[in-house]
């Protein structure tokens, strides 16, 4: 056979081979990703479960939605860095176009888990595993709704997990959702064990986390227009068992205040329900240096005043704190990163709330109120040694220009404190990072075990058994009297000082008694909104917010990427009094 | 006299015995012309010049002038005499020769027997604005074609359209298997090439084909809406070998450093914006530090810009050596192309080689091979956007201690005190690493067998594969971390990706003449085409030593995974074309095409593609032949419809939002790491092809002698089935699905017209000119609707729309319109927006299209000279009637654009802002309290029309004469210079930057509420790397 022949011939073979060959090709076999029929099997539920347990620590602890959960009360006003001071610091041109964010994650999680609820009982799991993933789904799926209620007042309601491409949704009567979370809840505390079990490690929901939120849904319910009326009682109920049974789900309050908060009690007898953080980059998605972005906890740096450079140490009495003359401090890893979001409202926080710093410890717990001289710098007064000098006071009081003279560095009164200078929150500092910079990496706390006081208290309160209300108080109050540093009878002392009577009780020292024992911890628009106080109590501390707040400001607009994308039905309706 | 003159004549007739003159032929380059014709003017006789260009001829008395032509050439007529020895005549390339051959995809037609419509560029005009790539190289050159640059970063390629978008939403990063939506199929040597165009050595290109209508893509099916480039490179031809060699070296400088204040304007722009604080009037956070303060009492006034750029370089050179016989011909090119950036290490370096084969076993059986292979390396340090950071630092400190040594932190006592000198992106290189290796190796091979007289079969096998390696590593106390830093925080990475494509052709034709005046051509072709890539990668963080880098991950003190990719997609197709020419004069091409995609849902997988394209050749009727200043006119007609195949792979069957950004950490022990997902996006089982219908008209003519040719197109097409990310309501549990949504329509008209203004033997002008027009629209919506809120879709609008608040000016005091206004409640000094209901609220009911990125028109002139043996083009380019986002003028509350804009922070670019002694109407007042202003999205909508000088090259090319026993076939040197000016630009003259020109596609400042950020067809003028202006020198030798 000649060449070109036996070259043809391979031609012509190759070419029949690819005809016979082509159908195969339009098949598709994804490999990388997650199918949808992965959800069904038991890794695939864990997988769904965790993907929700991520998007909660892509929420608490992130700037943009902790700023939601504390601005625009009395308790804060915007700091001199803060990203978004008119909105929701000031209620000034809020509208459906300043909450973009955050909804829809609310609802992928919910129909992630509506996916687990229906998948779950088929996939073949023993029936210990799958009621606890069973409660898991129940307990999230209550805590996205009671998150969406809470905040958007008119939010549909999805029980059944969806696929379908759909243009159209409407809300549901705030009834109905009510319905739906105290059904979860009731389910998920008897679904989910007592304690943490693994692989729901840390701390994760348990039976007592659903009961505590549960009690807590029924004190919302009680006060909202939909209230039923055993909904005091069953908020009273259900706290103060959870409170009697507190051995049992190994609960319970810190004889000092400040162990609340001490890092190494982070997964302690006082905490509840964290959204979790961790230093590995891969299942903590840490990332060094990060000022923010999903599963950066920078709650740290929310509340913390610039010590580096808005003072200068030869500044003195009278003249407003600017910088001047040698910085006494840098920035390092005990002193934190600074972000100014937020200061304490001065008059409300620090002169009202906080006015017994005696007999109440939970000031100097809360704030840091000296900065210890990092950096070597000689101010008029003398030269500040590393270490040991105090190169910044706050010690809450006025003092003498005497005082102020005899020391090197400088002191900072409460009338010099507004929004650029004043005591920062050390709740939540975090020594063990590397560099003042990286995010933190301890759990952000979602629920602490004091607030089942206050539920009960409050509860009891509504019921108008105020000796009963000031009694679940001073469990708090009493702790909060402690210092290690005391005696016995001295704390005894104090703790007697703390306790209060039934007259003691009305709505106004109950938030006041928020602000002592959770400042700092990002919730008081809803302790202020549940209880119908926000407009009334920004009308009486915070007059920048006044000037702007309306009626319609106790929830928030429905954000309008949602109102755009109704595109079939009834239009879905902005909450009322927004544009 | 008269009398010498008669005898002269006797004599001549009566000898017999006509003088002979001689002389050679070459090509506008100089280069021996062989076998062509050179014939007496008014007489019979002729003859063909030889291997090296020369002839010689009987001159009779009474003729004085020779006419020389050659196919594809002007004929020229050069006068003579008697004495006419060792002339050289120089001929012209004609770029509209009817029987020249273009190719057409699949196959090849006579430029007469056309329908479509097609541009051809050469290689020759390409190199004349030389650049890394061939997009860049066709700016201004082809009307419809509009190309924006993607900045000047090295090795980085430019962004390339024709005829407008037409798809809702574009992914513009083309990956090595799927182009981007809107970008067109790029093919070459008949193998479809995806990926960039980077890839490809400008240097072994021959010829670019574009095709841009329906009629001319329909062949490509499901691929060609959006036009399709066919790249043609460089093989063997018949005769001795050929020894080419091509060098340039080139020198590059910024355009020019974006204005920011300096020194005693950044104390002020503090104090303003102090004074301007709308929280607690008079405080900042930001006041001047004490170094600052002893900076401004010194006069210290740092350019950090002027610190960090530097001349660019670029050297490049080619050698190609080409030959063969009659059987077998032969080429083979071997490139080395680099450039650095005017950021301090980046590099850019490319090897490439080429081989091809072809082979003709006898007159029935050829074969041959065609090799092209790349290795590019990319050195970025601290990114493409390093000067974002630069134009942000202190002007006031000083980047040197007083000792000399390197001030780490220049802006210490500041907020952003732990800011790195941006300096140790030179003093501490080795720290940085940003490298990446790509490898491509592109290759077809084909065999060809003749047989029956008219048959051809012909199978096309194309194997492609790729890998890239990317490995970064950021050490400590560098500028590319955010902050100073530890040997803790150090940062390494290394990821891999691979490739591949193959493809199989059969390819049947038949062609045949009937009765002289019937030519039918068919084409028929089955292939299928499979894509494959996947990757991999490994992020690792604290690397105990910098010199380690990225090379030891279990050195590190963890790492984590990337997410890794894996995807594959298949395509199976079917065509059959039939070119009818009828005596020359009327033309018919008819195609179908039918397209299996693997990516779509089973059941809508198959998609069939008509057209139909038609053409008069006016001047070949026989009532033409006595108009003699017509020497072309052609009509086409063409319809067709072509698709998008743009969606990914796995779209119908779902997926479950997975990988590195799901996981979890219950508790801090091994035990509680999980790896999770949400379900975030929905299923399509019906998704099908997205396709699009165009009609095109076109008019080729030629006139005067073909000293002035062109083309007019008019087209209208319509694009169906849209696929897009469809935005639902978040509350079902998922946003988007990808659906086929809406219509867009694409109208447009395009000019292109040659002329040879000046034609004489020493000196020659010609123009080329090109015009374009596209205006696109969306012309439906899904249930009807007139917009798409969701998406900023409005129907009647171009597909890309600027929707947000239109700014109006800034508040000026005491305007009552700030009491009516009650929320938000504004003072003035904010910007001032336009409250459209009047009901006193800014709220998404004032929100409007304020703008749009489709320009206007587009064009280009490209003028070349030519004088004895120098040659001279310049190339000019524009783009009208367009906005461009220039983010770094703007920001959002969140980080978007130049963050902490106007709240005296950081240094940025000056701008025209409002204080109370400045009643401006430009730019809000200074405010300490916001980390950016209210409505600021507003400010970065600038009109981006440019007109510009795109390149220059002056030329000189040796005489032959001279170079006769040096072996050297002819030599040119040239002088050329790239982006040397622009002509107008208002966002120049407000002086905004340097650039309009763009030079991404992100970062732009979502407006309030959202939109914009979520569209990619933005083109966007962003702080990263400056334009450049490049001087190049060079020459091209052939042996």
């Amino acid at each position: 056979m000649k060449l070109h022949s036996k070259i043809s011939l391979i031609i012509a073979t190759i070419s029949l081979m690819i005809l016979g060959s082509c159908k195969k090709i339009l098949e598709e076999n994804p490999k990388s990703n997650v199918v949808p029929a992965f959800l069904g099997t038991p890794a695939g539920l864990l997988g769904g479960l965790t993907g929700v347990y991520n998007d909660l620590r892509s929420s608490y602890g992130t700037e943009g939605f902790t700023l939601e959960l504390y601005a625009g009360t009395d308790e804060m006003i915007a700091g001199s860095q803060a990203q978004d001071a008119g909105v929701f610091n000031l209620y000034n041109g809020l509208n459906g176009l300043s909450m973009n964010g955050g909804f829809n994650i609310w609802y992928q999680d919910i129909n992630t888990l509506n996916g687990i609820l229906k998948f779950g009982p088929s996939s073949g799991l023993p029936a210990a595993t799958l009621n606890q993933y069973l409660g898991q789904a129940k307990f999230l799926r209550a805590f996205c709704y009671f998150y969406l209620l809470t905040t958007y007042g008119n939010v549909p309601l999805h029980l059944t997990f969806n696929t379908q491409a759909l243009s159209s949704d409407a809300p549901a009567p705030p009834a109905d959702v009510y319905a739906a979370i105290i059904q979860d809840l009731t389910d998920a505390s008897t679904l989910l064990p007592p304690t943490i079990t693994a692989p729901f490690l840390g701390k994760a929901a348990t039976a007592p986390t659903a009961l505590f939120l549960l009690s807590k849904v029924y004190l919302t319910r009680g006060w909202s227009s939909v209230a039923q009326s055993s909904d005091f009682q069953n908020a009273y109920n259900t706290a103060t068992t959870l409170i009697a049974n507190k051995a049992t789900y190994g609960l319970d309050i810190w004889q000092d205040y400040a162990s609340a908060f001490a890092p190494a009690n982070d997964y302690g007898k006082e905490v509840l329900f964290v959204s979790d953080h961790d230093n590995n980059v891969q299942f903590g998605q840490f990332s060094s240096g990060a000022s923010g972005g999903a599963a950066q906890n920078v709650l740290p740096n929310l509340f913390r005043w610039n010590y580096v450079s808005a003072l200068g140490i030869n500044s003195s009495a009278g003249v407003p704190q600017v910088s001047s003359g040698p910085a006494s401090m840098v920035r390092d890893v005990a002193n934190g990163r600074p972000y100014t979001r937020a200061a304490p409202n001065t008059p409300y926080t620090i002169t009202h709330a906080f006015a017994d710093q005696v007999n109440d410890s939970r000031y100097g717990k809360t704030f840091q109120t000296f900065w210890i001289c990092n950096t070597a710098c000689t101010s008029a007064r003398g030269t500040l040694t590393v270490g040991v000098d105090t190169a910044i006071l706050m010690p809450g009081v006025e003092v003498t220009q005497a005082r102020r003279n005899a020391f090197k560095g400088v002191i900072t009164t409460p009338s010099q404190y507004n929004n650029n200078v004043f005591p920062t929150v050390k709740k939540f500092d975090d020594l063990t990072r590397t560099s003042p910079n990286d995010p933190s990496t301890r759990p952000y706390c979602i629920y602490r075990f004091a607030e089942a006081y206050f539920v009960a208290a409050e509860a009891a309160f509504k019921l108008g058994d105020n000796a009963d209300a000031a009694k679940y108080l001073n469990f708090i109050r009493e702790r909060a009297a402690y210092r290690s540093t005391n005696t016995a009878a001295q704390n005894a002392a104090a703790a007697a000082a703390m306790d209060i009577t039934a007259a003691d009780i009305n709505i106004d020292f109950i938030l006041d008694e928020y602000t002592r024992e959770f400042y700092g911890e990002p919730r008081r628009w809803y302790d202020l909104v549940r209880t119908q106080q926000l407009i009334r109590r920004v009308g009486l501390w915070n007059p920048l917010a006044n000037a702007n707040i309306k009626s319609f400001d106790v929830l928030r607009p429905i954000p309008q990427d949602e109102i755009n994308a109704v595109l079939s039905g009834p239009p879905y309706p902005q909450n009322p009094g927004f544009h | 006299m008269l009398l010498l003159l008669g005898m002269s004549f006797i004599s001549g007739s009566l000898f017999a015995q006509n003088p002979t003159i001689s002389g050679k032929v070459v090509d506008e380059k100089g280069n021996p012309l062989a076998g062509a014709t050179v014939k007496l003017k008014a007489a019979q006789e002729a003859t063909t010049t030889d291997i090296k260009g020369n002839f010689s001829l009987h001159l009779p008395s009474g003729i004085n002038a020779i006419e020389v032509s050659y196919i594809g050439y002007f004929t020229q007529t050069v006068s003579v005499k008697p004495s006419s020895k060792n002339i050289t005549i120089k001929i012209i390339p004609n770029p509209n020769n009817l029987n020249e051959v273009v190719v057409v995809g699949y196959g090849t037609q006579r430029k007469r027997d056309v329908t479509g419509a097609i541009v051809s560029v050469s290689a020759t005009t390409l190199a004349e604005a030389a650049s890394s790539d061939i997009v860049s190289e066709l700016k201004g050159r082809v009307a419809g074609v509009d190309i924006v640059d993607n900045g000047s970063t090295p090795g980085s390629s430019a962004q390339i359209r024709i005829r407008g978008d037409r798809t809702l939403t574009a992914n513009n990063t083309a990956t090595s298997t799927v182009n981007g939506l809107d970008q067109p199929l790029l093919v070459v040597d008949g193998i479809p090439y995806g990926g960039n165009f980077s890839d490809l050595n400008q240097d072994d290109v021959a010829n670019v084909e574009i095709l841009k209508d329906a009629s001319a893509t329909a062949i490509y099916g499901s691929r060609g809406s959006n036009g399709v480039i066919l790249v043609t490179t460089k093989r063997g031809r018949k005769g001795k070998a050929v020894v080419s060699y091509d060098t340039y070296y080139g020198l590059a400088n910024i355009l020019g450093e974006l204005k920011v204040y300096n020194g005693p304007e950044y104390a002020q722009f503090k104090a303003d914006a102090a004074a301007g604080n709308s929280q607690s009037p008079g405080t900042t956070a930001y006041p001047l530090t004490t170094a600052e303060t002893a900076g401004l009492a010194n006069g210290t006034s740092t350019d950090w810009q002027k610190l960090i750029y530097q001349q660019g370089h670029t050297y490049n050179q080619n050698l190609g050596i080409s030959g063969g016989d009659d059987n077998t011909q032969y080429g083979m090119g071997a490139g080395y192309y680099t450039q650095t950036g005017v950021i301090p290490n980046q590099r850019y370096e490319r090897y490439s080689l080429r081989t091809t084969i072809d082979h003709k076993f006898n007159d029935h059986v050829r074969v041959g091979i065609n090799n092209l292979t790349t290795l590019q390396y990319t050195n970025l340090p601290g990114g493409t956007n390093v000067p974002s950071g630069l134009i942000k630092l202190s002007p006031l400190v000083s980047p040197y201690l007083p000792n000399g040594q390197l001030n780490l932190t220049p802006q210490v006592g500041s907020i952003d005190a732990a800011n790195v000198n941006p300096l140790t992106l030179i003093t501490d290189a080795e720290a940085i690493l940003n490298n990446d290796r790509r490898f491509r190796t592109f290759n077809s091979i084909y065999g060809e067998i003749s047989f029956l007289k008219y048959f051809k079969y012909r199978l096309n096998v194309g194997l492609d594969w790729s890998q890239d390696n990317n490995n970064q590593y950021t050490g400590a106390n560098t500028y590319v971390n955010s902050s100073i830093t530890t040997q803790a925080q150090t940062t390494a990475s290394v990821s891999n990706a691979e490739a591949y494509t193959y493809t199989l052709e059969n390819i049947l034709t038949y062609d045949e003449t009937f009765a002289k005046k019937h030519h039918v051509t068919f084409t028929g072709l089955v292939s299928e085409q499979k894509d494959h890539y996947e990757s991999s990668g490994f992020n690792a963080l604290g690397i105990p030593a910098d010199y380690i880098q990225n090379t030891n991950f279990a050195l590190a003190s963890s790492i984590s995974p990337q997410n890794g990719v894996y995807y594959e997609r298949g395509l199976l197709s079917y065509m059959a074309r039939v070119n009818y020419a009828y005596d020359n004069r009327f033309i018919l091409t008819a195609t179908l095409r039918e397209d299996g995609s693997s990516v779509l849902a089973p059941g809508h997988q198959y998609f069939t593609y008509p057209a139909l394209g038609t053409a008069w050749n006016i001047t070949n009727e026989q009532w033409m032949k006595d108009v003699h200043t017509i020497d072309n006119l052609k009509l086409r007609v063409g319809w067709g419809k072509t698709g998008n195949q743009g969606s990914q792979p796995y779209q119908t069957l779902g997926t479950l939002g997975s990988g590195t950004t799901n996981t979890y950490n219950f508790g801090t022990t091994t035990a509680g790491q999980q790896n999770g997902y949400i379900v975030n996006s929905l299923a399509n089982p019906n998704l099908r092809w997205q396709y699009t219908s165009e009609w095109n008209l076109g008019l080729d003519f030629g006139i005067l002698r073909d000293r002035i040719t062109g083309s007019i197109d008019a087209y209208d097409e319509q694009t169906k089935d849209i696929l897009v990310n469809n935005t639902l309501p978040g509350s079902n549990g998922a946003t988007t699905q990808i659906s086929n949504l809406g219509a867009t329509r694409d109208k447009g008209l395009e000019i292109s017209i040659s002329t040879i203004n000046v034609q004489s033997k020493d000196f020659r002008w010609s123009t080329d000119f090109v015009w374009a027009a596209n205006r696109e629209a969306i012309v439906s919506l899904p249930n009807g609707a007139k917009n798409n809120l969701a998406n900023d879709w409005f129907v009647g609008e171009p597909i890309s729309v600027i929707y947000d608040y239109k700014k109006i000016g800034i508040w000026q005091t005491g305007d009552p319109g700030l009491l009516k206004q009650t929320s938000p409640k504004q003072v003035a000094g904010q910007i001032k927006v336009e409250d459209v209901n009047g009901d006193g609220v800014i709220s998404a009911a004032d929100k409007q299209v304020v703008g749009n990125f489709q320009p206007q028109w587009t064009g280009g002139i490209t003028n070349r000279f030519a004088y004895k043996n120098f040659d001279l083009s310049i190339v000019i380019n524009a783009r009208m009637g367009m906005d461009v986002l220039v983010p770094y003028i703007s920001t959002d509350a969140a980080s978007d654009g130049s963050g902490f804009f106007l709240q005296g922070r950081t240094n940025e670019v000056k701008v025209d802002y409002w204080t109370p002694t400045n009643p401006t109407n430009a730019f809000p007042r200074p405010d300490a309290s916001v980390s950016g202003p209210l409505f600021g999205s507003t400010l970065q909508y600038v009109n981006g029309s440019f007109i510009k000088c795109r390149s220059i090259n002056l030329g000189y090319t040796f005489s032959p004469q001279l170079l006769a026993h040096t072996g050297i076939s002819s030599i040119r040197v040239y002088a050329s210079a790239l982006n040397p000016f622009i002509f107008y630009s208002p966002f120049v003259k407000d002086g905004f930057g340097t650039d309009p020109e763009g030079n991404g596609y992100g970062g732009a400042v979502t407006p309030y509420g959202g939109g914009i950020s979520s569209l990619t067809q933005q083109i966007t003028v962003n702080a990263n790397d400056p334009s450049t202006r490049q001087f190049n020198l060079g020459v091209s030798v052939k042996f």
